[in-house]
């Protein structure tokens, strides 16, 4: 019996094993904070991150909108067969490491489904090529990606989540701030497929030449207004989420510690002058010193 | 008849007569005289020929009011076709190539670079712990244009679906890659070799064993080519 429950265990940390490779592997900077995470929580965060990374990957990997949908399908039903099983009391069989894991954890803290919901829909949108009127729609698709995460993990410390409540509020405006600060920094990835994650109210406002913007040159084409808009839109958001800091319980602060990704990478943003082509733009060896400082301050 | 004969000769020493060039060819038409590798490497090809509209070639002896070549051009063009410096100045081009770095691969030992989005040989991939990556959702077998796979599966005793066959017959198979884009677990996989010519048609179709054996040999290149460097959206 004691051998078959240490066996149990051992399968369990693979699946956490694989989830932290992935996000070690893509999402770096989520892996960083994931290691300052309460012990309790680092398995529903590394599940809730690694979701969003194999959600988010569909599109490098797929040709064709419609085989992404296929994909993205897969995951849905594989959500769905784990929110059935919460209800009733049959077992989930065995399906991957990323959805096992999330399937743990939506079982062990009752995560509620529309977050998953709002994540998968807004991950499907972006499989055709982006095309935002406003910045209010890509502050949109921010908060359904990023803030949807945030608030499914919140959900892991016991949090009841209303749309009043001073945590749901400020997770919404870190969130957004953190999807925002997300594209900015990807603009050079974007770039190179062709992607424009702007608005297109800005692209006319500032007379933009997009054939430039795609070239890089983001004097010549007018991007650097564009580019100067986006990390001030995010580091308001910022600011919004951090007028909540003291009405946030201590307990549940940890969850807020990625708003240090935003300050770090919009720094280096601004010291080089959103030049995005340069690579220094890319790392910022300070982020886990600045992760564990938060953590240590009990602030975000 | 005889004056038929004649003819490019007669032409031969009109065109000498009006270019005064070192030109002396036996070869009348203009056509090939262009590309005869006289001029090749020398000069320009339509350098120093007379315009089309020039009449004086199709009259012969209306040039002979032109001028006549001297001695001295006709011992240069003389000395050029004797001494075969064209020959020269080919094999100094061969030599100089001799000494450059070739261009060629030395194959079977040397391998040309290959995109990481390159479509060979197909690999069943694994977990890290040995766990195989296909959960049998048919999703290939539905999406291949060519039915080139074939899928049979049952629950394990744990709860959890994998097949129990999965063959891929490699020689209906038009690597499109349809497979590994519809893959939502990344198991099925169009690695990197394109070295695996078979002498029957039965060694190429492959089954699973093969296909995990193909993972396991292939895995560091298929996951090296598989990653992206990080998440920008």
């Amino acid at each position: 019996m004691e051998e078959e429950d240490h066996h149990h265990r051992a399968r369990d940390d693979d699946r956490f094993g694989y989830c932290l490779d992935l996000l070690r592997r893509y999402d770096h900077d989520q892996f960083l904070v994931n290691l300052v995470q309460p012990r309790n929580h680092r398995r529903a965060h590394a599940a809730l991150r690694a979701l969003n990374i194999e959600l988010a990957r569909i599109r490098h990997v797929v040709t064709n909108e419609d085989l992404g949908r296929l994909r993205i399908d897969f995951f849905r039903q594989g959500l769905e067969r784990a929110f059935t099983a919460t209800t009733t009391t049959t077992t989930i069989p065995k399906q991957t490491p990323v959805l096992d894991l999330v399937s743990e954890t939506i079982a062990q803290f009752a995560l509620s489904k529309q977050w998953f919901d709002r994540l998968l829909s807004a991950r499907e949108a972006d499989l055709s090529v982006p095309n935002f009127k406003s910045i209010q729609d890509v502050e949109q698709f921010a908060e359904m990606t990023q803030s949807s995460l945030l608030y499914a993990y919140l959900e892991t410390f016991g949090e009841q989540l209303h749309p009043s409540s001073p945590v749901y509020q400020a997770a919404s405006h870190l969130g957004r701030s953190l999807g925002l600060t997300i594209l900015l920094r990807g603009t050079r990835h974007h770039i190179e497929s062709r992607l424009c994650y702007f608005p297109q109210e800005w692209i006319q406002k500032y007379n933009v030449d997009l054939s430039r913007h795609y070239r890089g040159q983001w004097n010549e084409s007018n991007s650097i207004h564009m580019l100067q808009a986006m990390s001030n839109a995010a580091s308001s958001h910022l600011v919004a989420a951090r007028q909540y800091v003291h009405e946030i319980p201590v307990d549940v602060l940890p969850a807020f510690v990625s708003s240090a990704i935003v300050d770090v990478y919009l720094a280096k943003i601004r010291r080089y002058r959103y030049q995005m082509l340069d690579p220094r733009v890319e790392f910022a060896a300070s982020l886990g010193w600045k992760l564990l400082w938060n953590k240590w301050r009990r602030r975000f | 008849m005889s004056k038929m004969l004649l003819r490019p000769v007669w032409n031969t020493f009109a065109q000498l007569k009006e270019k005064g060039t070192k030109q002396l060819s036996l070869l009348s038409e203009r056509s090939i005289q262009a590309t005869s590798a006289r001029n090749f490497f020398s000069r320009p090809l339509n350098e120093g020929q007379s315009p089309p509209s020039s009449s004086s070639k199709n009259t012969p002896q209306s040039s002979s009011s032109e001028k006549v070549p001297s001695w001295k051009e006709v011992m240069d063009s003389t000395a050029t076709t004797l001494f075969a410096t064209e020959m020269i100045r080919g094999l100094m081009m061969t030599l100089q190539y001799f000494f450059q770095p070739a261009v060629t691969l030395n194959y079977p030992s040397e391998k040309g670079p290959l995109s990481p989005r390159f479509r060979g040989e197909h690999a069943l991939r694994r977990y890290p712990s040995g766990e195989e990556r296909c959960i049998a959702c048919k999703l290939c077998e539905a999406i291949c244009p060519a039915q080139a796979i074939t899928i049979e599966a049952e629950p394990r005793p744990d709860g959890s679906r994998r097949t129990t066959r999965y063959d891929i017959d490699m020689t209906k198979c038009i690597y499109c890659g349809m497979c590994q884009e519809a893959c939502p677990v990344d198991a099925i996989v169009e690695g990197p070799n394109f070295e695996y010519a078979t002498e029957t048609h039965e060694e190429l179709l492959y089954n699973k064993e093969k296909l995990l054996r193909n993972g396991d040999r292939w895995e560091t290149e298929i996951a090296k080519n598989l990653e992206a460097d990080a998440m920008y959206r």
